[in-house]
Parts: C-alpha cells; structure tokens; sequence
C-alpha cells in the first residue's frame, strides 16, 4: 500500500505492507533517530509528533498517517540543539538513547504549556520513562529550556 | 584544576540529542539478514529431535542453525577476565534447554516475517525434565541441571555441577560462635532481594559483516569489547586475528551488557552465510533471555554489647544464578566482600554460602552486584539491632563504622573469585556523610517520625555503603594520547562509554594533564582493531583504572612534548615551561602549533605517540550515607518517598554534574528494586510473566519527587586527580534505608523485597492484632 | 504480528458492514497495545476519516466520539469540568500523553479491560453507549450483557450534570495498572459508586449508592454503612498486583475518602 506522509516538512511516499508501523517505515526510510524500547507503547522511546503531538510510533500503523504531518527529531534541529545545551549544562544527558524522543515531547509541551509547571512537565513526560538520569537534572534543565525565550 | 572537577558539557550529549545514528542497530550494514532465535517454551527438556527442513526451504531463508552445527565447546558469556571465574556451562546451542527462553534454534532471513515464518516452522520434539525453580531445594535435588561433562570450573570455585552449585565460599576471622555467645544482644534476621532487570533503554542488539580484508566486523551494545572477541574465538573455534568488535554509543548498561548476548548469534549466522545480519533483541527477550540481578536469600545475625559496641557479624548467603553460572561466585562473594568491612572493628566475622543453579532466567552482572544485596541485609540488620539496643542508628554508626586510617581483614581475604587485596582506607568521608545527610534530611525532627496529617505519618531513615574501584591486579586498561598537526590529540580508549559518559571524563582527565581544553581532545572509544586494551566498563572501574591509564598517557605526551620543544628551542628539557599551548624558555618560544606543524611537515619528522597503561593494586573504595524520607498512609500502607539525600565520597568527581548524574540514577534504580520492581515468574514453569514495560515497573518522573545529592571534599591520592569511582555507591542504600524509614514510620519491619504497600498493610495488621502472622 | 488486509470503509454504514460480514475483522480504534494483545490479523478495518473523534455538546449530554483520543477528552472544555474533572482524571491516568493521544474512548469501551480506569469513571458517569444498528445500551448493562453483539460503536454518551465526582486510581507507579479504582458521582444527593480492577471489570455497586440515595441529608455514619454495603455487593479477589483481602482494604479506605469528598465541603470532612 503507498502512504504519502509529510515527514519534517517534506512529502514522502512509502510503499509499506498493511500491517507496517510508522517505527518500522521510518527507520527503513532512513530517519534512524526513531528508535525501538518496548513495542507495548510503554516506555515513549519511539515517539514521534503526528501533526504536532506525540505518539507512539511502534504501534501506530503507517497507513493510519496518510496526509498528515510526521515530525522527528531531525526535523526540529534547532530545538534539539537548545534542549542539548540545557542537558549538557545540568549533566541531564547519559546513554542518550531516549533523548531524540524526549526532546520531541519536550517540544511539543512548548507548543502547548510553555510555561509548565513541574509537576505539568512530570505528567507530561511521565510515559518518557529512563533509567540511567533519576529524572531530577532533567527536570532542571527542562525547565530551562522552557524558560529560554526567542 | 582548570578542566577536571568542572562541569563540562559532555561530548556527545548533543549530537545524540539532534538524532544521529549512533547506536548499534543504525550501523547494520545495508540488506542485512533479519536474525531471530527460537526460545524454549519449557523450563527444563532436552530436544529429541529438531526438524529444519521446512524452514529451510521457505524462500528467503539464509540459515538455520541448531545445536548439531555447532563444535560442542563450552564456554562462559560472562564477559570476564581470563581464564574467567564464572563455570564454563553454557555452549552456543545445546541439546539441552534450561530455562523458558533459552535458545533452540538461529534462523535468517531477507526480512522480518521470513524469519519469524522460518522460526514457525521448525518442529521441536523435547523431552521434559523435571526443572527445579526454588533456589532452596535447588542443592542436592535428583534433577541436575549441568549434567555434561564439558561444564567445569577454570580454578576452584566450589563448582559442584552434581548438586546444582555453581559456586561456593567461606571465610571467617575470629571465632563468630563464641563471640556471639558473649553477646549483650542477637539479632538473626532473613533478608531476601529479587530478580531485579537492568531495563537499559536500548534492548541488547548486534550486526556482523565482513569487511574489505574479509574479516568478521561486529558492532554490538556491549560493555566489553575485548572480552566479547575473545569469547566469540573461542566458542565459535574461529580466528581471533580475524574479529573486530565495535561498540558504538551504547544505550545503557548497567551491568546487562557485560556478558554475552546477541553477538555470538550474529557472528554465528554471518560466518555460515558470509553475508551481513542484524539481531536485535525484543523488550520481551531482554527481558526473558538476557540476564537479571541474582536473587539472594541472606541470614544476618549481629551481636553487640549494651554500650552499642557491634562484636560480631554472621552472614550466610543463598544466591539463584538460574540456567548458567554467569558471576555466580562474584556477586556472591561482593555480598561479603563490599558490605561487611563497613563495621571493620567487630571481633569476628564469618561469611558463607552457595550459588545454586534453577531454572531460571540466568543472573548476570548488576549495578551494584552483590553490594545491594547485602547492603539490604545488613543495614536491615543493624537498626533491627538498634532497635533491640534501644540505641540511635547514626550514634550507632558512628562509633562501629570504619574510619579514615582504617581497615578490615576482610579486604586481604575476599577478592572477586580470588583472594582479596590488603588496604588501608586513604580517604573514607563517612563521618561528614553521616552528619551532613542527617542535617539535609533534617533527621532531628524527621527521625524517627512525625504526624503530618490525618492518617499519615512522615519519617526517616539511613543506611551507609561502600563500593570499590575496579578489581585490583585485575582490571587493566590502557590509553594512546596522540598529537595531530595543529596541535589537538586523539584520545584512544578501550574504556567503554555505555551512556555513563567516560568519554568526556576521561578526556577531561587528559586535558588537564596536557594543559589543554576539552575541544582539543577527539575522544574514540571502543573499537578493538583500533582502541588499547582495556578490560571494560565493568566493577566501578573506568574513572579509577581507565583515568589512571589516562592520566599516565597524558603527561607522558606531555613531557615528550617538552623534550622535543625543547630540542627545537636548542635548551633542555628542564628549562622549559609548558602551559598547554605556548613552550616557554630563555632561549625562545614555540606554540604547540608550531612544534606539531614542524614536526609532521617540516624538520625531524615522526608521530608522537604514548601508550600507557594501569592495573590497580588496590581497589578504594567510595563511601555514602542515604537518607530516605517517607510518607506512609496509616490505613493503607501507600508510601510516598519524598526525598532521599545521598552525601558521597567518591573522592574528586572529575565532573561534578556527571558524577552527580550517576548517583542519582543509581539511586533511583535502588528505589525501583526497592519499591517497585519485582519479576513474576509463572508458578509451573518458572517463566518470566512479566516481560514487558507495561507489567514491569521500573521508576518514573512521578515517583521521583526530590534527590538531594552532595559530595564530600575528598581527595584519593591513588586516583587520577584524587578520583574514586561513582558508577555504582548509588545504587547501594535505598533498600535498606526505605526497609528503615517505613519501620520508623509505622513499626513494620518488611525484609523481603519490593517492600510494596500490601506488605506494610499486612504487617500494620499484625501488629494491631487483627491478622496472624503467616509462615 | 502481521496484518493481511486493510479495510479502509467511506462511511460508517460500510464499516458496520465490513464488520459484520467478517467476525474475527478488528476495529482499529487506536492501538496502543496492539502488539501485546494481538497476533496475526486477517483483516483490519480502520474507522478514520469517519467523524467519530467529534466531541459533540448538546443541551443535556455530551456525545463523544469513539475515536475521541483520550487526550481530547482529558481536555475538551466541558469535559474536562464535568464532575469535577473526574472523567479527564480517568483518562490522564492511563499512561503517558503519547499514549493518551492514539488511545480512544471507544477502544477502551470495546476493550471491556478488567484493569480499565475509563470503565469505571464512564460507569460513574451513567454513560450510555450508541451503537451503529443496535438499540443504545448503559455502559453498566452493557458490560453485565449475557449475549454478546457484535457492532460499531459510535459514541458514548454522557448526561450533563451539575455534580460533584472523584475518580480514584490506585497503582504501584503512575504507569502501572490500577490495584483498584473507583469513581464515585453525587449529583444533588444522587449517587454512583464504580469499583474497578477488583480485579474483575469495573461494576457498580448498586445497593449501596441505591440505599445513600434514600437519605437526605447524609452524614458520615451513612456513608460508612454504604461502604460496607458497596464492600458487601461488590466482589473481590487475588492476581499478581494484589490479594483480594488488600483490595477490600483499599477500597473501604479510598471509598470512604472518595464520598465524603463528594458529600461535604473541606471543613466537614
């Protein structure tokens, strides 16, 4: 089946089995910043913004985004990148390996609460699990983050 | 200091942010193979037949592999030193299967669902046997679960495959029996942990091809590089010369990626095909077939005096390594080894006991290993005994505590697998830990509780705990510092970056020693065609031994440096200064530049170059108080932890927000064992029912309320920079000290873990006389 | 997992027919845990594009979607008000936001899950569900029904009500399935009392919320009778997260709680 996905502002067109999920396609299309956790929508590793909010990608069958905005890490470079500077300066950031999806959610929270209180940002990422930070810096430099204005 | 102690940003930390391909899985070369494995649905069977045909025959399939195409060669996963201290009971494939989840059957495909319609069709007739799943009834019973005769130890280990035991120690100082009889008071309590997972966020994951030269090139999420292509040589019987092993990031250790686990199928499937394949584990395997934190039941018993003088300790330890004997005798033996010299001024000690093989999901290596186990027992124990002493706990530890200028015999006497290594404790800040944890959780009005609303009590309570930093005589590593035209280093290490961040501490270590800042060290860690020896990321070992191997390199470039400036300034080598980027002498001056563009382009040619290299010789160890504060619901037993202090001496922290970093997620990962974390295992079987993120909970952003975390000032003079390790001393109070804070709070002493509501509940009822206690 | 097929129907009409004319085809209302409770599908039929995420006021209920996420829920603007936020509580307590932006209302519905938080707070709620062909159904009769019907869900409906409603989950970390939950409503004296995770599905207790609903005005004493009356009607029992004689504990202590948040103001409690 072919699904036409706007993938960080550009139009795609993959040709997916039906049964395909949008972790599966996108990786095989080369956007390697998604990544596997859990595959039971558990641990917010896979996420990805699907018109803007978060979801999670493993379970989200491919020909279910025909039409709409999909948005990866890749495609918020900047964003990252201050959200990187604020992990680096509270030492927030270890394996590394859920931060891609983290900085998306983070984004996305953002776009909805900029000014998020802590516990708004804990509920907010609660299914981001990780197990190497203990969360605190993290919340720190989230803070930060949100704080930063343009 | 002008680099080390500060709190850079780390290396890699925002690239990793911005999503780029980093990790295992986004190298597996293009058109791999899919590789899957069959597990064994039952505990304990041996495999009468195995028919492949019809897998083999569906289009698409590269291979199917089964214990008949393999040498029979046992070996251990381990991801040890050599020759290894854990049995030698595991082959690639075998006609036995041990636990639910061990392998069957390789199979590769073109993709997915051709492996998984090649696993499919495999039809597997096993014969049963009757599997043994109670770690108490697991010595002498009549089904033996390491029947060959290939299983065997490397040097003694207590290994005695016949009674189910993997391994067994003992050793005492004094005479414990006698000096408990002395004893004012004796407490004699069993403490029992569970089969914690490491939940690394990045599932266990490996791809293999071979290169241009047509060697075997691997790229896995592995902690040990050298260890895991030495196994892979010896367990496949193929060239060693011929393997290069890549780790690239690595999404999270913690000990799960120690020892073996998809890089021996990889190798296997793509020395058959010679074609490039990928395996990576599925949340659910990592779960079932990877490795766990060995479950102990620990009998502690304490005597002291009245005055509160601790006379004697009494440990006997029952571990489960399940299917295979990966770390059987080491996590044991750190069971004693790092928790019992804590209390160095007792009379008599003794500790013993068994590692017994079920069937099981094996245990592995685990933050902490050993030391948490033994940790929960222990400090458990003393405010048992506080409480019969009617004595303060911190007043307690502090007069029984070891001191700076201190040691214990135990340290000559216990190693890891060998004997132990004689220390004095050089740095140890327990006292300044004590107190300042006490002041941050303000134990006097906390301890030991006090109402703070209908029905909720809030309370306190502490335990202490050291660790080590690596294994003496043991753990060795080395670093290559070499200089480039311009004037910016390579950092070459063996050390393994697995999310800790050794990367940026270690070349924090080595821009200190060379004068330099952090931009001008190009860090690569761990390739092993490329990268020196190192043993891995493993026992708290990469500040100490790793940034000692560092720091060595360094300022040995450094006064190569200086010896070839100096030649340039037409001086000796003493009559220059060197500040990191100018030589400084009467005679002239000469950037680093300048001398490295001269010495790559223009006069005297040559690479500079040092390689040095560190083993221990002893193993100091950091100290830590933890402070839990709970609040406990009086009618439900519901807790909420609402801080937990930690005071650390791990001597200097070459990074003051790293080390931090790794102390908090050490605790919170002993929050989660403590609190929340707790395999289920079906009832017939023994398989691992919760094996997913849905039904095993580990920690979240909600359950964490405040960490409050600081450092003693502290200086180790045998570490780099006056560094001991970190990695691990997190991880090592929160059993106990929660265990303490809920007994503070609502006098319910709960000693088998997760200490879950239900518990507290169960015993608040016993104690109000409205439940019996049970067996 | 693999899925063979892929319905993709224009109208609602076309996907109850798809439906009913293949019983093992699956809806897909938002998936979250498709790969834990699925294996090999033959036929999918995806209910996008139909209009059934609309979340629609009227004057004496609000009709939501089923494929209403559970996010638009949790903050739709008379929702997320509706007995005091009770029913958004239910949704933002089911894992995380990512989950709860492909989670649906009517999957959850259609799940009937045991350990289901939605359940019990819609039960609360007196939601009422509509059906493509058959006869609008309570959420309570529906998840009592001795014959099982197969058909589309359409929405769920809730009366608007001035009342007051507490939702309760209990669970060992916040993405942990409950232990219990409950969710009780009080709506001028009338009350609703749901029970879920027991650990059977989500029930009301009926007797008990019947016999508080005869007396005016109630005092603490009634409400302690009606929890042992909701104790006594209400079975219990034993699986991994929690032995039955916990969950009577837990559940006298959180009911307790729960209605006397809804009967009395701050100072009476």
């Amino acid at each position: 089946m072919i699904v036409n996905v706007d993938v960080n502002g550009r139009l795609r067109s993959f040709d997916v089995p039906p049964g395909a999920f949008l972790l599966d396609v996108l990786r095989e299309a080369g956007y390697l910043s998604i990544r596997r956790g859990c595959d039971t929508t558990s641990c917010g590793i896979c996420t990805v913004l699907l018109d803007g909010k978060p979801v999670p990608s493993c379970s989200y069958l491919a020909i279910r985004a025909e039409g709409r905005k999909v948005t990866t890490v890749e495609g918020i470079p900047e964003e990252a990148a201050k959200l990187a500077r604020h992990f680096g300066e509270e030492g927030a950031d270890q394996c590394g390996y859920c931060n891609p999806s983290l900085a998306l959610a983070v984004y996305a929270l953002k776009q909805t609460r900029p000014k998020a209180t802590d516990e708004e940002i804990r509920l907010w990422l609660v299914g981001n699990l990780c197990r190497c930070s203990g969360y605190q810096s993290q919340l720190v430099a989230i803070k930060r983050y949100l704080e930063e204005r343009p | 200091m002008n680099v080390v102690n500060k709190p850079l940003a780390s290396l890699d930390g925002k690239a990793l942010m911005m999503g780029r391909p980093a990790y295992t899985d986004d190298f597996a070369a293009p058109q791999s193979l899919v590789v899957k494995v069959l597990r064994s649905p039952h505990p304990f069977a041996r495999i009468v037949s195995i028919e492949t045909d019809e897998a083999r025959a569906i289009k698409g399939v590269a291979c199917v592999l089964t214990h008949k195409d393999f040498k029979r060669i046992s070996f251990t996963r381990a991801g040890q030193g050599y020759p290894e201290p854990s049995p030698h009971d595991k082959f690639v494939l075998d006609e036995y299967v041990r636990y639910v989840g061990d392998e069957v059957a390789i199979v590769a495909g073109v993709d997915s669902s051709t492996a998984e319609a090649a696993l499919a069709a495999i039809k597997v007739k096993y014969e049963l046997l009757t599997h043994v799943l109670d770690m108490e009834t697991a010595v002498g019973n009549p089904s033996v679960i390491h029947p060959e005769p290939e299983a065997r130890e490397m040097f003694p280990i207590g290994f005695e495959p016949k009674k189910n035991i993997a391994a067994a120690y003992k050793m005492n100082v004094g005479d414990v029996d006698a000096v408990l009889k002395k004893c004012d008071v004796v407490v004699k309590q069993t403490y029992r942990t569970t089969a914690q997972a490491h939940v690394a966020m990045e599932p266990h994951a490996a791809n293999a091809r071979f290169d241009h030269q047509n060697r075997l090139v691997i790229y896995a999420t592995t902690q040990t590089p050298v260890h895991v292509r030495r196994i892979i040589s010896q367990a496949l019987a193929y060239p060693i010369a011929n393997i290069r092993v890549i780790k690239p990031r690595v999404g999270g250790g913690f000990g799960g990626k120690q020892a073996i686990a998809a890089e021996l199928i990889v190798a296997a499937v793509a020395i058959r095909t010679g074609l490039p394949c990928r395996y990576a584990f599925t949340r659910k395997e990592v779960f079932e077939s990877s490795y766990s934190r060995h479950p102990m039941n620990i009998e502690m018993t304490l005597g002291a005096m009245k005055d509160g003088t601790l006379k004697a300790i009494d440990c006997k330890v029952l571990s489960d390594t399940g299917a295979y004997g990966e770390h059987a005798l080491t996590v044991f033996m750190v069971t004693g080894s790092k928790v019992l010299p804590l209390y160095n001024k007792v009379e008599a000690v003794r500790f013993a006991g068994t590692v017994v093989y079920t069937n099981h999901t094996p245990a592995g290596a685990y933050r902490g290993y050993g030391a948490i186990q033994g940790n929960f027992a222990l400090e458990s124990a003393v405010d048992e005994l506080c409480a019969a002493l009617k004595c303060d706990p911190l007043a307690f530890r502090r007069k029984n505590m070891i001191r700076e200028g201190e040691t214990s015999p135990i340290f000559a006497i216990m190693g890891e697998g060998t004997e132990g290594t004689a220390m004095t404790m050089e740095t140890c800040k327990l006292p300044f830990c004590v107190d300042r944890g006490a002041d941050l959780s303000d134990w006097a009005h906390n301890h030991p509780r006090r109402i703070v609303a209908k029905n909720r009590v809030r309370a306190v309570g502490m335990a202490i705990a050291m660790q080590g930093s690596g294994i003496p005589l043991i753990d060795m590593a080395s670093a290559t510092v070499k200089l480039n035209d311009d004037g910016f280093y390579n950092l070459l290490v063996g050390a393994t970056d697995i999310g800790q961040k050794s990367d940026t501490i270690l070349a924090q270590i080595a821009a200190e020693a060379l004068g330099t800042t952090l931009e001008k060290i190009v860090v690569t860690s761990s390739d092993t065609d490329v990268t020196p020896f190192d043993t891995g990321a493993y026992a708290s070992s990469t500040t100490y031994v790793s940034g000692n191997a560092v720091l060595k390199a360094a300022t040995k470039m450094k006064e190569t440096l200086v010896a070839e400036a100096a030649q340039v300034l037409g001086t000796t080598r003493d009559q220059v200064a060197f500040d990191g980027s100018t030589f400084v002498a009467e005679t002239g001056r000469l950037t680093l530049k300048d001398l490295s563009n001269r010495l790559f382009y223009n006069h005297d040619q040559k690479q500079l170059s040092v390689t040095e290299s560190f083993c221990g010789h002893k193993s100091p160890p950091p100290f830590m108080a933890g402070f839990a504060t709970v609040e406990v619901d009086l009618e439900t037993g519901e807790v909420d932890l609402v801080d937990y202090v930690s005071v650390v001496d791990c001597g200097t922290t070459i990074n003051p927000k790293l080390a931090q970093g790794q102390v908090e997620g050490g605790i919170v990962q002993g929050i989660g064992m403590t609190l929340f974390e707790e395999p289920v295992y079906g009832k017939a079987d023994g398989k691992t029912v919760n094996s997913d993120l849905l039904s095993y909970k580990i920690p979240t952003r909600l359950e964490i309320r405040k960490l409050t975390t600081e450092f003693a000032i502290s200086y180790e003079e045998s570490g780099p920079y006056g560094a001991k390790s970190v990695a691990e001393i997190g991880i090592d109070t929160p059993p106990a000290a929660i265990a303490n804070a809920i007994y503070n709070a609502v006098g319910v002493r709960v000693r088998t873990l997760p200490i879950t509501p239900e518990k507290i509940w169960r015993g608040m009822q016993i104690r109000a006389g409205k439940m019996e206690e049970s067996k | 997992m693999r899925i063979e097929t892929i319905l993709k129907p224009a109208s609602l009409e076309d996907a109850y027919k798809a439906i009913a004319a293949d019983k093992n085809a699956v809806m897909f209302a938002g998936g979250a845990w498709i790969k834990l409770t699925l294996k090999d599908i033959a036929t999918a039929v995806i209910l996008d594009g139909l209009g059934l995420e609309r979340i629609a006021v009227g004057d004496k209920t609000v009709e939501i979607g089923a494929l209403a996420t559970l996010n638009d829920v949790a903050t739709h603007p008379v929702l997320s008000g509706l007995y005091g936020g009770m029913i958004a509580e239910s949704c933002r307590r089911v894992m995380g936001i990512n989950v709860q932006n492909v989670a649906t209302l009517g999957g959850s519905v259609m799940g009937g899950y045991a350990f289901s938080d939605i359940l019990t707070a819609l039960l609360a709620a007196d939601a009422t569900l509509r059906f493509q062909k058959h006869e609008p159904m309570k959420l309570a009769e529906y998840l009592q029904r001795k014959v099982n019907f197969r058909d589309l869900l359409v929405a769920i409906s809730i009366p608007l009500k001035n009342g007051r409603g507490v939702f309760r989950k209990i669970a060992r970390t916040r993405l942990d399935f409950a232990i219990l939950n409950l969710a009780v409503t009080n709506v001028n004296g009338l009350y609703l009392i749901a029970v879920g995770a027991r650990p059977g599905v989500a029930r009301l207790a009926t007797l008990a919320a019947d016999r508080l609903n005869e007396i005016h005005p109630v005092s603490v004493f009634d409400i302690e009778k009606a929890v042992a009356d909701a104790l006594a009607e209400l079975d219990f029992g034993s699986n991994n997260r929690a032995a039955e004689d916990y969950r009577r504990a837990l559940a006298r202590v959180h009911l307790l709680r729960a209605l006397k948040e809804v009967t009395f103001d701050d100072r009476q409690r």
